[in-house]
């Protein structure tokens, strides 16, 4: 009963100093496997993954005290997810000291080299698209394609109107599908 | 609020292909992964809340060293002054020049330096340049204090060679100064208007006088240009022009 807390009473547990740890971890658990994924999908290798995941983590954590009860935990969170993602390869793209295709190649490398990696597979030829993407728009395609995120929430988290966020969503199903039967 | 039949209906309308992938998932986790992973995040806090671990070192995981910015000036300082410390560098090629390295052998004026800047700063301001005002050359004067001194020997010569029995009374005075070689005294004694006097009444005497003071000697015509030409001399005077030499 209690792991179907929803996010008001889990905030308050949060908050409440006596119950501050265990609302935490609920929170965690709730949202950890969506969360993982967002990013997995993102930064591709399962140790980035992990790294981004706790140290998103531990920004809840930080900020959790002054989150606004007026957006959604859930929303929240995302956003977090996404932005340190997104700091996470821009970090990557710095050290390689890599142009943004020659980064783009490189997280399409590191799907090749998954332990169980098959080019003629139709599933992976999906992820080596997806890693073709230009950022945004590859944020935007996991979260609809992958969370099934409507248009008005992923519009919170990525800050972005819905038309916008619905071209992107196109344009991104068209090249995946292109590159897929092309290659 | 868009439900998860739309979006998979959107996505079937748009790709098939990729609505037929839906729900794939390729990438695999450790096992028990999520199972401890909270845990391993509430591990992570209190450590770094007893100071144990610095969580700012576990949040920039891909960045930076602990401490990393804190010594960075520092750091980069140290390494300046060891490369820059020019008299460590020195003392290391040569302790002799290092020895003597302060020692001046060279001075300066007193104060120089305390006056310097003001020397400088004024040379460097915009000066207005000196006027300085001229009185107009009195060529005139020249003209004719020059003509008189040759006529004077003109006439002294035409003196000394014609009839002693005609001379009058300037002309001894002439003689007088001559012998007594004192024409310089007695021309001293003239007064600026005797001169202007006289020089006004025997102008071409003037410029005679003038030319042969200023004129260069080696511009004048030779022995042999007076007996190739007998107009030499007539040639040389026309390409004089007075106005210039007065200039």
């Amino acid at each position: 009963m209690n792991e179907h807390l929803d996010d008001k009473e889990l905030l308050a547990q949060f908050k409440d100093p006596s119950s501050k740890e265990k609302g935490y971890t609920r929170i965690i658990k709730k949202y950890q496997e969506k969360l993982y994924w967002h990013i997995r999908r993102m930064v591709v290798q399962h140790e980035d993954a992990n790294d981004v995941l706790q140290n998103m983590f531990i920004k809840v954590w930080n900020g959790l005290d002054n989150f606004r009860e007026d957006s959604q935990l859930y929303t929240w969170m995302y956003r977090i997810a996404t932005n340190e993602s997104l700091t996470f390869l821009e970090q990557q793209k710095r050290k390689s000291t890599l142009s943004l295709s020659d980064e783009e190649s490189g997280l399409s490398n590191k799907v090749k080299a998954s332990e169980h990696f098959d080019a003629n597979k139709l599933e992976w030829k999906l992820q080596v698209a997806i890693q073709q993407l230009p950022e945004k728009q590859r944020v935007v395609f996991n979260l609809r394609y992958y969370d099934e995120m409507p248009y008005q929430k992923m519009s919170e988290v990525l800050e972005t109107s819905e038309g916008a966020l619905k071209a992107s969503y196109h344009h991104a199903v068209k090249k995946i599908e292109d590159f897929i039967l092309n290659n | 609020m868009e439900n998860r039949t739309e979006i998979l209906n959107e996505l079937q309308s748009l790709s098939p292909t990729l609505a037929g992938l839906h729900g794939v998932n390729v990438y695999t986790v450790p096992n028990g992964y999520f199972d401890v992973l909270s845990e391993d995040i509430l591990l992570t806090i209190q450590l770094a809340q007893y100071g144990i671990i610095n969580s700012a070192q576990k949040q920039d995981t891909t960045d930076v060293p602990q401490g990393y910015f804190e010594n960075l000036a520092d750091t980069i300082l140290a390494k300046i002054k060891q490369e820059d410390n020019v008299s460590e560098e020195l003392r290391r090629l040569s302790p002799m020049l290092y020895s003597v390295q302060n020692e001046n052998v060279y001075t300066v004026p007193k104060n120089y330096f305390e006056q310097l800047h003001t020397g400088l700063v004024e040379k460097i301001q915009p000066q207005q340049a000196i006027v300085t005002t001229m009185r107009k050359r009195n060529f005139t004067f020249i003209k004719y204090a020059v003509a008189a001194v040759f006529t004077g020997i003109i006439t002294f010569g035409a003196f000394k060679f014609t009839t002693i029995n005609k001379i009058d009374d300037t002309t001894k005075q002439g003689l007088a100064i001559a012998k007594n070689n004192s024409f310089d005294t007695e021309l001293d004694k003239l007064t600026d208007e005797d001169i202007v006097k006289y020089l006004s009444n025997s102008s071409t005497d003037a410029d005679v006088a003038l030319i042969v003071n200023v004129v260069d000697e080696n511009e004048l015509p030779t022995q042999e240009d007076y007996l190739t030409d007998e107009k030499a001399l007539d040639n040389f005077l026309d390409n004089v022009n007075l106005e210039d030499l007065k200039n």
